[in-house]
C-alpha cells in the first residue's frame, strides 16, 4: 500500500524528515516531528493574530482543482482546499475583508429557462423560487459558525450580502471568557450555502490562549470535505448538488485518501472539523490503531477530557482529540456506515493512519481550559417546541421544500424570540423520515434528551442531531450579545429548501 | 419523488386487506408512509408498522397523540403531525391504514393460489410450469418477453399495476425514448414508479389518487401521452375478440410496440378484480396470451386462453364505466 514518496520518508528516518522543508508545517512545535513531511498529510496555510489582531484576506473563486486526479471546478477560498485556518486568541479582533472574486451571477430571465443553449447554472437565479431553492450561486457572505461573538453589524452577520465583484470587510471582537477550541469560517447566504459549502469554501478557526499547546505535542488539523465527484461543474448544477444520492468524495486538508503517520505511543492533538453540506462522517479510532481522549466538541472544551472509542461527526461538527498510536502498521481511517433515516451511508475507507513502531508516549495534553456551567432546571425561563418537516413545493429542486415550524425559511418572521440573560429549553421534533443536524449560531447549546430519553452527560455542542422521526432537546443560554440570527439543519440542501428560521434575542 | 427525501416509501403486502374504494383522505398520506412504511416494514427503529393495524386502535392512537394525552419523547413527533388533522381526517387515515382482515390471514389464501401448478381452474398456464416455459420458446410471438421481462418490478402499491406496467414497459424501449434520471440510480436514466408521476401526470390524477384508486384504461393512456411514447387504447366492447388479438399480435409483432392489458382477474380464476400487466407474448397453438403479471407476490406470469381473456377485458370498470381492454405503446 506504500507509495514510492512514503518508502522513501520511512527509509530516511525522522532526523532526515525535519531537514526537509517544512511544507504546510502549522508550527515551531511541529519541527521535531515527521507531521506534514513527504507521505503525510500537511495541515492547511495558516494566519495568525498578532498583537491582538487576525487580519485576513479570504477571496473565493471558481476555479479548477484537482481532487482524486481529476479536475472540478469548485469555489474556493484563495485557491485553496480547505481555505487557511485562523489561529486567533480569546479578545482578539479578527479583521477579515472578503473579496468575492467569483463570477457575476447570470441573468435570470424565466423565458430562457427552457433554453438549449444555457446552463442549469445560468438559469439559477432569484425567478420565484422563494426561500426553498438554489439561487445566486456566486453571491456570498460569511459566517463564524460556533464562535460566541455579536451577530449584528460587520461581526457574525449572515444577513449581510456580498456580490460578485463586492468586498466587505468584517471585525470580529472576540470576548475574554470566549470557549477555547476548534470553530470554523463559512459562507451563510441563504441560496448559495450548498453549493459554496459543498464545494470547499470552509476554514478552521482555532481559539486559544498563547500555552494552550505545549512543546512536544503536535498538531494536525483534519478538515474534512465532501465534493461531488459525478462531474466536473456538479456544483452548478441545483439537480446535482441538491441530490442526496450524489456521489461524495471524500477529503482531508483537500487530498484524497491521504496517509496520515504517527509512531507507535506518539501522542497528536487532531483538530476535526466535518465541513461539508451533506455526508454524516462516523469514526472509529480504535479501528485506526488509536487511542482517542476527547478534549472538546463543538469548540466547547469537556469538564475532564475522556477516552472515546468512536465519534459521529455531524456536518459542521468539530471535534478535538488527544490521539495515541497504539497499534503498529497500515490502518484504515474509514467513515463508518451510518444510518440516514431510509437511506443507508456505506462503510468508505477515507484515509489511512500509518501507526510506525518505535515511539515513546509523551504523556502530553492541552492545557485545561474552561467549560461553561451547567444549564440547570431553575435557569430555565422558556420551553418551546420546534417541529422540523417537509411538504410539497414545485418552486423547490424535486418539489421538497422543508419547514421549521410549518413554514420554510421566511426572513421577515421571528417566532422565536428568547430574551438575553436568559435560557430556554428547546424540544426539536423531526415530523420527517430524515435526521437533521440542527445549528444554532452565536450561542452553544446543551444536549439534554434524545427521542425523550435524557442524555446523563448533557454535551455541548453548536450542531447536533436530530433523530429521524424523533426528538431533540436542548439547552441553550443566550448572553452577551442580543440581536438576529438564525438556526437551521446543516444538510445544508436543505437549509436552501426552506429548513431554517429566525432567532431575536431580545434585549 | 425527490432527492431530498432519499426514497419514497413501498408497500407491497400489508395492504392486502384495504379496499381501493376508500376514499382518499384529505391529509398526506405519503407523510405517514414516510416513516411508517417501507415495502410494509418500518425501518426505523422506533417507527411501527401501522398497515393492517385496527382502525379502531388507529384512531384512538391519532386521538390520543392530538389531545396530548400521549405526549413526550417520539410520541412528541405524532403529536406535532396529529394536531394539523380534523377528526374527519382523523377517521380518513384510520380508514385508509387500518383494515379489518388481517394480513396474516390475507397472505396465505393468495400464495396457495399460486403454488397451484395451473391455476386456480386449471385453465390458466404459469410461465414458472414446464408447459409455460415451453410455450415461451415455442411461440412465434415471444420478443417483446425478453425485452420487457428483465424490466418488470412488482406493483408498489396494491393500486399500482398500471404504474408498474408503464415503468417496465417504457424501461424496455431503453435509450429509444427519454427516460428521467431517478435519484436513486443516478446518474442512470430509468423509469420508476414514483417518477412516472411528473407534472403533467399529477394533473391527470395525482400520486395520492392513484394509492388510493388506481388508473383506468383511459387515463393509462393520459399517462402514456406525457411520457415520450405514443399510446392507442382499444375498449374490448368496441372490438371483438378477433380483433382484440389482432390488436396484440400487432402490438407483438413490432419491435417498437408495446401492448399493456387491462383486465378484471377474477374473470380468468384469479384472486382479484380489476388488473393491469404487460402482455409479453402470444402461443398459436393453445391461442393464449402471456400476462406478465406485476403483481409477482400474488401470481408469477400466466398464459390466459385468448376467449377467457376477452371475457375479462369486456368486464366493465366502475372507475370509468367502461370496459377493460389494451393500450398499445409506441415509440415516435
Amino acid at each position: 500500500m506504500h507509495n514510492r514518496r512514503q518508502i522513501l520518508a520511512l527509509g530516511a528516518g525522522g532526523a532526515a524528515l525535519g531537514a526537509v522543508a517544512a511544507v504546510g508545517w502549522s508550527g515551531d512545535a511541529l519541527a521535531g516531528f515527521g507531521l506534514g513531511g513527504p507521505g503525510d498529510l500537511a495541515n492547511p496555510a495558516e494566519i495568525r493574530s498578532e498583537a491582538g489582531v487576525l487580519r485576513a484576506t479570504l477571496r473565493p473563486t471558481l476555479s479548477q482543482a484537482l481532487v482524486d486526479d481529476k479536475p472540478r471546478k469548485l469555489r474556493r477560498y484563495n485557491r485553496g482546499l480547505p481555505g487557511p485556518t485562523l489561529r486567533v486568541h480569546p479578545g482578539d479582533v479578527m479583521e477579515i475583508r472578503l473579496e468575492n472574486g467569483l463570477p457575476q451571477n447570470p441573468l435570470a430571465l424565466p423565458e430562457l429557462a427552457d433554453s438549449p443553449f444555457l446552463s442549469a447554472a445560468d438559469l439559477c437565479g432569484p425567478q420565484g423560487m422563494g426561500h426553498v431553492a438554489p439561487h445566486d450561486l456566486n453571491t456570498t457572505n460569511l459566517h463564524f459558525h460556533g464562535m460566541h461573538v455579536s451577530p449584528k453589524g460587520a461581526s457574525d452577520n449572515v444577513f449581510l450580502t456580498v456580490e460578485p465583484g463586492g468586498a466587505f470587510n468584517y471585525r470580529v471582537q472576540i470576548p475574554q471568557n470566549h470557549p477555547v477550541g476548534s470553530f470554523w469560517y463559512h459562507p451563510h447566504w441563504h441560496g448559495s450555502v450548498a453549493a459554496q459549502i459543498g464545494s470547499g469554501m470552509a476554514g478552521l478557526i482555532l481559539v486559544e490562549p498563547e500555552d494552550y499547546l505545549p512543546a512536544g505535542l503536535p498538531e494536525r488539523q483534519i478538515v474534512i470535505q465532501t465534493v461531488i465527484g459525478s462531474d466536473a461543474a456538479a456544483f452548478d448544477d441545483p439537480r446535482q448538488f441538491m441530490s442526496l444520492g450524489a456521489p461524495r468524495i471524500f477529503t482531508l486538508n483537500g487530498q484524497y485518501r491521504p496517509t496520515l503517520r504517527l509512531r507507535q505511543g506518539e501522542r497528536q492533538f487532531w483538530r476535526m472539523l466535518l465541513a461539508n453540506d451533506f455526508q454524516f462522517c462516523p469514526l472509529n479510532f480504535k479501528a485506526m490503531g488509536l487511542g482517542a481522549i476527547l478534549v472538546g466538541r463543538d469548540g466547547i472544551p469537556l469538564h475532564e477530557p475522556k477516552p472515546v472509542d468512536s465519534l459521529l461527526l455531524s456536518p459542521g461538527n468539530r471535534f478535538d482529540v488527544v490521539v495515541e498510536g497504539l497499534a503498529p502498521g497500515l490502518h484504515d481511517m474509514e467513515r463508518q456506515p451510518y444510518r440516514h433515516g431510509l437511506v443507508d451511508l456505506d462503510a468508505r475507507t477515507i484515509a489511512q493512519v500509518h501507526v510506525e513502531p518505535g515511539g515513546a508516549s509523551s504523556g502530553l495534553m492541552p492545557a485545561p481550559a474552561a467549560t461553561p456551567p451547567d444549564i440547570t432546571d431553575a435557569e430555565i425561563s422558556r420551553k418551546r417546541r420546534v417541529v422540523l418537516g417537509e411538504r410539497k413545493d414545485p418552486r423547490a429542486i424535486f418539489d421538497t421544500a422543508f419547514t421549521i415550524d410549518g413554514q420554510s425559511y421566511d426572513p421577515d418572521t421571528w417566532h422565536l424570540t428568547p430574551k438575553l440573560d436568559t435560557a430556554e429549553e428547546w424540544t426539536f421534533v423531526n415530523t420527517t423520515a430524515y435526521p437533521h443536524p440542527m445549528h444554532i449560531h452565536i450561542n452553544p447549546f446543551q444536549v439534554v434528551a434524545i427521542n425523550g430519553k435524557p442524555v446523563a452527560e448533557r454535551p455541548w455542542h453548536d450542531t447536533f442531531v436530530v433523530p429521524a422521526a424523533g426528538t431533540l432537546t436542548i439547552r441553550s443560554r443566550f448572553e452577551d450579545f442580543d440581536g438576529d440570527f438564525v438556526t437551521h439543519c446543516h444538510i445544508l440542501p436543505h437549509e436552501d429548501a426552506g429548513m431554517m428560521m429566525n432567532v431575536r434575542i431580545l434585549p | 419523488m425527490s432527492l431530498l427525501r432519499p426514497t419514497l416509501p413501498a408497500l407491497a403486502l400489508v395492504v392486502l386487506g384495504a379496499s381501493p374504494a376508500l376514499a382518499a383522505p384529505q391529509v398526506d398520506a405519503q407523510t405517514c408512509l414516510s416513516c411508517h412504511s417501507v415495502d410494509g416494514v418500518a425501518q426505523i427503529d422506533h417507527i411501527p408498522i401501522i398497515h393492517g393495524q385496527s382502525q379502531t386502535y388507529l384512531r384512538n392512537a391519532l386521538h390520543a397523540y392530538k389531545s396530548g394525552q400521549r405526549s413526550g419523547g417520539t410520541a412528541d413527533v405524532m403529536q406535532a403531525i396529529a394536531q394539523q388533522l380534523s377528526d374527519a381526517e382523523i377517521d380518513q387515515l384510520a380508514g385508509f391504514f387500518g383494515t379489518e382482515a388481517s394480513v396474516v390471514s390475507a397472505a396465505p389464501v393468495t400464495h396457495l393460489v399460486k403454488a397451484s401448478a395451473e391455476g386456480a381452474d386449471g385453465r390458466l398456464v404459469y410461465l414458472t410450469t414446464e408447459e409455460g416455459g415451453a410455450r415461451v420458446v415455442q411461440s412465434r410471438f415471444n420478443h417483446d418477453y425478453f425485452r420487457v421481462a428483465p424490466y418488470l418490478e412488482s406493483e408498489k402499491f396494491l393500486t399500482f399495476c398500471s404504474i408498474a406496467s408503464m415503468a417496465a414497459v417504457l424501461n424496455s424501449y431503453e435509450d429509444a425514448v427519454q427516460r428521467p434520471i431517478d435519484p436513486k440510480r443516478y446518474p442512470y436514466p430509468y423509469f420508476t414508479q414514483e417518477n412516472l408521476f411528473n407534472a403533467a401526470n399529477q394533473q391527470v390524477k395525482s400520486f395520492e389518487g392513484v394509492v388510493t384508486d388506481g388508473l383506468t384504461l383511459d387515463e393509462i393512456g393520459q399517462y402514456l401521452t406525457h411520457l415520450d411514447v405514443q399510446p392507442t387504447t382499444v375498449f374490448a366492447d368496441e372490438n371483438d375478440e378477433a380483433q382484440m388479438r389482432s390488436v396484440i399480435l400487432d402490438g407483438l409483432s413490432d419491435p417498437n410496440s408495446r401492448v399493456i392489458l387491462n383486465y378484471n382477474r377474477g374473470i380468468v380464476g384469479q384472486d382479484g378484480e380489476g388488473h393491469v400487466s404487460p402482455i409479453a407474448a402470444y402461443h398459436e397453438p393453445s391461442d393464449s396470451v402471456l400476462v406478465l403479471d406485476v403483481a409477482g407476490y400474488k401470481y408469477p406470469p400466466a398464459w390466459i386462453p385468448m376467449p377467457l381473456l376477452y371475457k375479462a377485458m369486456l368486464d366493465k370498470d366502475s372507475a370509468s364505466n367502461r370496459s377493460r381492454g389494451l393500450a398499445l405503446v409506441r415509440t415516435f
